[in-house]
């Protein structure tokens, strides 16, 4: 059977490496890193840069030592803080956007679909330069100094960018796409089902990956105070206590959750965009 | 539905005019059209003659400007679930596999999922592309992906089966072969069918009416019988080259005027 079956796969001497060279390239990188970090800091040669060999032994150290705790409510602020943003900025985000749309046929707009395109865009444009970071003490004098207040706080900044990248993707779906579905009698809702919402999955992951670093980043800075639990509360502590080695133990830690956080979302995208695998 | 009617789509008068950024631009003018149930069309004519927006104007897309039109004895309406539209550009979204491209129409009318599944094998199995069902649109050939359009179309059972140029992207070979699936599916589901093209031999080989329009606004210049068309032999008949040139004659009379 020609029809069904794809071409047969090439010689084995070409198929078969390329599944573990990726694997020993990302060893070579981690290597060329950790060397570069012990190379600076032989040259720093500074109590406060201490190289990679202390920093891991601090970390085993650390590990039967409390930090798991603080990852873990740490992971749990960052995770909280995107599925917030995503519940929140992609359904408002996407409406934005294909309120913004022309049609190739003009469709019928309600009230709130022809105001919604005049002042959504300067509403966005007005905002958007505001470091959302700065309203910190607001977010604490209103929400408190919780767990959930951190979360809306990482949410706040992330929100915005999420917000922006949906609007801008379901702006820009292909108008034949819009087209097919509204020409078999498609509503609105059939419209953003089949072609809005798949159409912009895959950049609401591209947002929500460059999202979660300025997610560890903000994350950071809302746990450095009023607050002792977190790894950025761990990190800040042995800042205060000149424990050197412990601070590099909590990057490393931020860096590994970060790293997790990653593969979860290029996993959660494989899962669901079956279409861009091919 | 009652007996059916004597007419399937009766146009009269129909005139149309967008209001775009550059002023008014007069779409098309005073364009009157009836066709008996089951019979076939072809509308032809330069670009810019509003083909496509009369069949924007058939589906319920677009509400007619001046002028009256009925499908079925029905004032014209979005949704009506005996129309069907193949698009230009096959309108296949890249996410969904062939299986739920052809299901799209079905899914939108909200049909019941044993029933969907029943129509979309018939459809799938019929253009050939039940092995190909689990993949995605940018993993098929150009007449491929055309054949799951026109499986999308069948499995809604129109009676009425509008077409916007569905053939002009394919190759001349891979052209014939649908244009002869096409027929083939419209001999024995019987629609009524309204093809828009810019191709003269595929109007005269499709339409049992050649109906031929102008440019800026788009008028019907000529209203041509070609009562063989529907017969997979007519392609290699001299009457074929004949009306090939009628409508020839026809098109190059619209462009002067």
């Amino acid at each position: 059977m020609s029809v069904g079956s794809t071409p047969a796969r090439s010689g084995r001497g070409l198929a078969a490496p390329s599944r573990w060279l990726p694997a020993l390239y990302t060893l070579i990188a981690a290597a060329l890193l950790l060397g570069a970090w012990q190379l600076l800091a032989v040259v720093v040669h500074s109590l406060a840069l201490p190289g990679p060999l202390p920093a891991f032994v601090a970390l085993r150290r650390s590990l039967s030592e409390g930090m798991p705790f603080h990852v873990w409510v740490s992971t749990w602020r960052v995770v909280a803080a995107l599925v917030m943003s995503v519940v929140v900025a992609v359904p408002l985000g996407l409406y934005l956007g294909r309120q913004e749309q022309a049609d190739l046929v003009p469709r019928r707009r309600s009230w709130l679909s022809r105001w919604t395109p005049r002042l959504a865009p300067p509403l966005i444009y007005l905002t958007y330069p505001v470091p959302k970071v700065v309203f910190l003490p607001i977010v604490m004098v209103l929400l408190g100094i919780g767990d959930m207040a951190k979360a809306s706080f990482i949410a706040l900044v992330v929100g915005f960018q999420i917000l922006v990248t949906a609007r801008d993707a379901a702006r820009g779906v292909s108008r034949g796409s819009v087209l097919s579905v509204q020409s078999l009698g498609g509503t609105e809702w059939d419209l953003f089902r089949h072609v809005i919402w798949p159409a912009a999955l895959p950049e609401i992951f591209t947002a929500l990956r460059n999202g979660l670093g300025t997610a560890i980043a903000v994350l950071f800075l809302s746990e450095t105070f009023a607050t002792s639990t977190g790894i950025g509360y761990f990190m800040v502590n042995a800042w205060s206590r000149i424990a050197y080695d412990e601070m590099f133990a909590a990057v490393i830690a931020m860096g590994a959750m970060g790293l997790a956080l990653y593969l979860l979302l290029d996993w959660l995208e494989w899962f669901a965009c079956p279409w861009k695998r091919i | 539905m009652g007996e059916s009617p004597l007419s399937m789509v009766e146009v009269n008068n129909l005139g149309l005019t967008y209001h775009g950024q550059a002023g008014p631009v007069a779409a098309l003018a005073g364009v009157s059209l009836s066709l008996a149930p089951g019979q076939s069309c072809a509308v032809i004519g330069p670009s810019g003659c509003g083909k496509s927006t009369l069949l924007y104007v058939l589906a319920g897309l677009l509400a007619p400007g001046e002028g009256e039109v009925q499908v079925a004895g029905e004032a014209i309406r979005p949704r009506r679930p005996g129309t069907a539209l193949v698009l230009q550009d096959f309108g296949l979204l890249p996410w969904k596999t062939v299986w739920h491209n052809a299901a799209l129409g079905l899914e939108v009318r909200r049909v019941p999922r044993a029933e969907q599944a029943a129509r979309v094998e018939e459809a799938l199995r019929r253009v050939g592309l039940w092995e190909v069902r689990q993949r995605f649109p940018a993993q098929l050939s150009g007449g491929q992906r055309q054949r799951v359009a026109i499986a999308r179309s069948l499995c809604l059972q129109p009676d009425l089966l509008l077409m916007d140029e569905p053939f002009s992207a394919l190759d001349a070979l891979t052209r014939e072969d649908l244009q002869n699936l096409l027929l083939e599916a419209w001999r024995s589901y019987a629609p009524t069918l309204v093809l828009v093209t810019h191709s003269i031999e595929e109007a005269v080989f499709l339409g049992q009416r050649v109906l031929v329009l102008s440019p800026h606004p788009g008028r019907v210049v000529a209203d041509i019988a070609n009562p063989e068309a529907g017969d997979p032999a007519y392609r290699r008949h001299p009457d074929f080259y004949a009306q090939c040139t009628r409508v020839r004659d026809a098109l190059e009379k619209g462009v002067a005027a």
